[in-house]
C-alpha cells in the first residue's frame, strides 16, 4: 500500500516523468503536437516544426520548475538554495529507484538455491544498479535530521529474519518519499517568503515582426483573431485575383517591351520606396546630431567630434541614396537593357546594404558612447539616442532588409528568441498557484505564415527584480499536412508555332491549384524544395489577337513556386504547348507575389 | 544473540581463519560485511549486519574476524581504495565492506556510532556501482 502511496506521490510530483539520461529530463516544459488530422506527435528538440494549423499542448513541472532555481542563484537565500539542491536530489534518485527496482525484482526472480553463475550476475548486475539512488538517498540522511530519525525508525521495524534488498529499498524509498514532501512544503514557504515567481510566455516570431499570444492560465493577453489556413481551398482570394490583374499587365508589358521594361515596372517602386523612408529618417538624425555636437554643453571633444563625424557620415549615405533614387526614377527604360539594368542594379543593392551595415555599425558605436556621458547630460542626449535607433532600424529594415528578401521568401526567419521580453500581462505565478498544463491553438494565434515560428519561454524571478529565462523551445510552422496551394503567377509558355520575328516564348497570367506536403523532420522540404503537383490554368494568346485561350495544363513546383514547369494544351487552338514559370526573388515586388497561398480568416 | 547469514572465524586457528575468509573473499559472489574485534559492541555489530544481510537469494554476508592479527595476511591482499585499506590495517576500524569485485568500498572507524542507517549505508557502498 505504502509502494502505491509513493508512486503517487512521484507521479504527482511528476519526479517520475522521464528517469534515465534523456536530456529532456531537465526540461520544465514537456510540448505535444496535435495536427488537424489528431495526429499526436511528441516534441523532444527544443527547436522543432510543426504543422502551421496544430494544437500544442504543454505540461509544466513543478518539479523541474523548482529544480531551475538552482540555475538562478542571484537573490536565493543559502536556506532556499540547499532545500532546492536537497528535494531535486531525492526526487531524482527516487524517480530511478522506481524503475530500477523493477529490474531487481526480475533479476532475483531468477534466484534458485545453487544458482549458476548467469542468474548471479544478473543479480549482481540488478542490485548494483538499485544501489546507486539507495545510497544517494541514504547519504542525504544526515546524522541527527528528521530523515535520519524517520529511516532509522523504519529500519529498526525490519524483523529479525531480515527482508529481500527489493523490499528493503521499498521502504527506505517510502520514507525518503515522505521526506520529500516535507522538503517541498518547506520550499514552497521559503519561495512565498522571497517573492519567487515563475512565467511562462508564448511569441508567434515572423518576418512580419513579433507578438506576444495568450496562453490559458498564464498571462492576461487579449486573445488574437482565429485564423485558419484552409487545407484544401481551390479558389483565389482577393489578394491574389488583385495580384492575377497586376500579372497580366506585367505579361503585356514582356510580350510587347521585353524583359527590361518588366523589372524596372514592377521592382523601383519599392526600392525607391524603402530608400525614400531611410533618408528622410537620416536627415533627422544627421540635423539631431549636429545640434546636440555643437550646443550641448559639458560634452567632452571626443564626443563632439564623434557627433560630428556621425554627421558627416549619415550626410554622405543620404546623398548616395538620393543619387541612387535620381537613377532609378523616371528613366526610360532601352529596349535592350535588362541584363545591364539588373546587372548594375545588383551592384547597387550591394553597395547600398554594406553602407547601410557599416553605418549601423558606427551608430551603435555612437549610441554606446551616448550611454557614457554624465547623468547631468544624459536629458540633452536621450532624443539623439532614441533618432539613432530609429535610423538603425530603417537601415536594417529597408536596406539591409531588401537583401533579406530573398531569405524571407524562402521562409528563413531569423528568430531571436532573446529579444522577446514578457508583457506586463504575462502573470507572475508562485509555485503553488503555477498551472500545470496548458495549450495553444495556433489557429488562435492571428495571421501566420509559413515559416514563422511560436517561441516558448519560461522564466524564474525573485521579487521585483526582471525574470530569467530558464527555457526556450522555438516550433517553426510549416504546412507539414498535405494540403492544396493556390498560386498566382507569370508562365512563359512555348508557342508551337511562332511567327517570324516573334519570341518563340510569350508571358502570360496563371494561377496553378497545387497539392502540397511538408515534413517535421527534413526542414529543407519546407523552406527549400517545397514540392507541389497540380493543375496550372493560363490565359493564353498564341494567336495575339488580344483574345486570351485557355491553356490547362500538368505542372510541378519546387523552390517556393519560384520555379514550376509542366506541360498543357491550349483548347481555343488545340495546340499542346510546354512553359516554365519563374517566381521574382522578392516578396513582394510591385504586387506580384507569386507565392502567395490561399489562407483563409475563419468566418 | 542471534548471527544470521554470518561466518565466524575460528580463534584458535588462523590458518583456517585465513582460509575461510579467503573463500569468502575470491570464491563467493557476496558483497561482505566484514566485522574486526571482540567485545559486545562487535557482537551487536555482527548481529545487526547480519539483520540487514537480506533473504537467502540477497548476495549479502556476514563475517566476523574476531582477531585483526590472525587475518591479515588476508586483509594486506584487499584491493580497491589504497587510504581505505591503510586505514583497515593501522586504525583498527569496526568493520569493513567488500564489493562484488572483492574491492574495498567503506571502512566503519573505531569510534563511529553505529546505528541502523549506518549499516545499511555500508552495505549499499559494497553493493552500487564503483
Amino acid at each position: 500500500m505504502r509502494i502505491g502511496l509513493l508512486i503517487c506521490l512521484l507521479l504527482a510530483a511528476g519526479a517520475v516523468e522521464s528517469a534515465g539520461p534523456d536530456p529532456t529530463d531537465a526540461r520544465v516544459l514537456k510540448l505535444k503536437e496535435v495536427d488537424a488530422d489528431s495526429i499526436s506527435v511528441d516534441i523532444k528538440a527544443d527547436m522543432a516544426v510543426v504543422d502551421i494549423g496544430s494544437t500544442i499542448y504543454i505540461d509544466v513541472s513543478r518539479d523541474r520548475a523548482l529544480a531551475k532555481l538552482g540555475t538562478v542563484t542571484a537573490g536565493a537565500s543559502e536556506r532556499t538554495a540547499t532545500l532546492v539542491k536537497s528535494s531535486e536530489a531525492l526526487a531524482g534518485a527516487l524517480a530511478r529507484t522506481n524503475e530500477e527496482l523493477t529490474q531487481m525484482r526480475t533479476a532475483m526472480a531468477e534466484w534458485k538455491p545453487n544458482p549458476p553463475p548467469a542468474t548471479l550476475k544478473m543479480i549482481q548486475d540488478a542490485t548494483e544498479k538499485a544501489a546507486a539512488p539507495m545510497s544517494i538517498i541514504m547519504n542525504a540522511a544526515t546524522p541527527g535530521s528528521r530523515f535520519h530519525r524517520g529511516l532509522e525508525a523504519a529500519l529498526t521495524d525490519v524483523p529479525p529474519e531480515g527482508l529481500s534488498d527489493p523490499e528493503l529499498f521499498r521502504r527506505i524509498a517510502d520514507v525518503a518519499a515522505t521526506e520529500l514532501e516535507a522538503l517541498r512544503a518547506e520550499l514552497r514557504q521559503a519561495l512565498q517568503k522571497e517573492g519567487v515567481f515563475f512565467m511562462l510566455g508564448a511569441w508567434i516570431v515572423g518576418a512580419g515582426g513579433n507578438r506576444e499570444v495568450h496562453l490559458d492560465g498564464f498571462d492576461d493577453i487579449k486573445p488574437q483573431d482565429r485564423y485558419v489556413l484552409d487545407r484544401w481551398s481551390i479558389f483565389l482570394t482577393a489578394e491574389q485575383q488583385k495580384q492575377l490583374d497586376a500579372i497580366g499587365r506585367a505579361a503585356d508589358q514582356f510580350n510587347s517591351q521585353g524583359i527590361g521594361a518588366l523589372v524596372q515596372s514592377v521592382g523601383m517602386p519599392m526600392l525607391l520606396e524603402a530608400f525614400m523612408r531611410t533618408t528622410q529618417s537620416l536627415e533627422v538624425t544627421e540635423k539631431s546630431a549636429q545640434q546636440v555636437g555643437t550646443t550641448v554643453v559639458g560634452l567632452s571633444d571626443t564626443v563632439r567630434t564623434e557627433l560630428t563625424q556621425t554627421a558627416t557620415e549619415l550626410r554622405q549615405y543620404r546623398v548616395y541614396l538620393g543619387g541612387l533614387m535620381r537613377k532609378y526614377q523616371g528613366t526610360t527604360p532601352a529596349s535592350d537593357s535588362g541584363a545591364a539594368l539588373l546587372t548594375g542594379f545588383n551592384a547597387d543593392l550591394r553597395e547600398a546594404v554594406l553602407r547601410a551595415r557599416e553605418l549601423s555599425r558606427k551608430i551603435g558605436q555612437v549610441q554606446a558612447t551616448l550611454a557614457s556621458v554624465p547623468p547631468a547630460l544624459k536629458p540633452s542626449v536621450q532624443e539623439l539616442d532614441k533618432v539613432l535607433g530609429l535610423t538603425a532600424t530603417a537601415l536594417k529594415a529597408d536596406i539591409d532588409g531588401l537583401a533579406e528578401g530573398v531569405a524571407s521568401l524562402f521562409s528563413l526567419v531569423r528568430v531571436n528568441a532573446e529579444l522577446l521580453e514578457f508583457s506586463k500581462e504575462v502573470k507572475r505565478h508562485s509555485v503553488a498557484s503555477l498551472p500545470s498544463a496548458t495549450l495553444l491553438d495556433l489557429n488562435n494565434t492571428g495571421r501566420r505564415e509559413p515559416g514563422d515560428a511560436v517561441v516558448f519561454r519560461f522564466a524564474v524571478g525573485r521579487g521585483e527584480e526582471k525574470p530569467t529565462v530558464v527555457e526556450t523551445h522555438q516550433l517553426t510552422m510549416h504546412r507539414v499536412l498535405p494540403h492544396f496551394d493556390t498560386t498566382v503567377g507569370l508562365i512563359f509558355a512555348r508557342v508551337p508555332e511562332a511567327e517570324g520575328g516573334s519570341s518563340r516564348f510569350q508571358a502570360a497570367p496563371a494561377y496553378s491549384v497545387l497539392l502540397k506536403w511538408g515534413s517535421r523532420t527534413e526542414s529543407y522540404v519546407n523552406t527549400l524544395v517545397t514540392p507541389g503537383l497540380g493543375l496550372n490554368l493560363s490565359a493564353l494568346d498564341f494567336n495575339r489577337d488580344n483574345t486570351p485561350e485557355v491553356g490547362v495544363a500538368l505542372t510541378l513546383s519546387l523552390f517556393r513556386n519560384i520555379l514550376q514547369a509542366g506541360g498543357g494544351y491550349n483548347v481555343f487552338r488545340d495546340r499542346w504547348y510546354f512553359f516554365f514559370g519563374v517566381g521574382l526573388p522578392l516578396p513582394n515586388i510591385g504586387g506580384l507575389p507569386t507565392n502567395a497561398s490561399s489562407s483563409l480568416p475563419d468566418p | 544473540m542471534e548471527f544470521r547469514k554470518t561466518t565466524v572465524l575460528p580463534l584458535e586457528d588462523a590458518k583456517e581463519a585465513q582460509r575461510l575468509l579467503r573463500t569468502l573473499i575470491n570464491d563467493e559472489p557476496y558483497v561482505l560485511f566484514v566485522v574486526l574485534g571482540e567485545g559486545p559492541h562487535r557482537e551487536q555489530l555482527v548481529s545487526k549486519a547480519g539483520k540487514f544481510a537480506g533473504l537467502e537469494s540477497d548476495l549479502k554476508w556476514v563475517v566476523w574476524a574476531r582477531s585483526l592479527e590472525q587475518v591479515r595476511p588476508e586483509l594486506e591482499k584487499l584491493k580497491g581504495d589504497a587510504q581505505l585499506k591503510n586505514r583497515v590495517l593501522t586504525a583498527n576500524p569496526q568493520a569493513f565492506v567488500l564489493s562484488f569485485a572483492d574491492e574495498l568500498r567503506d571502512v566503519i572507524e573505531q569510534d563511529e556510532p553505529i546505528d541502523n542507517v549506518r549499516v545499511v549505508r555500508a552495505y549499499l557502498n559494497g553493493q552500487k556501482l564503483s
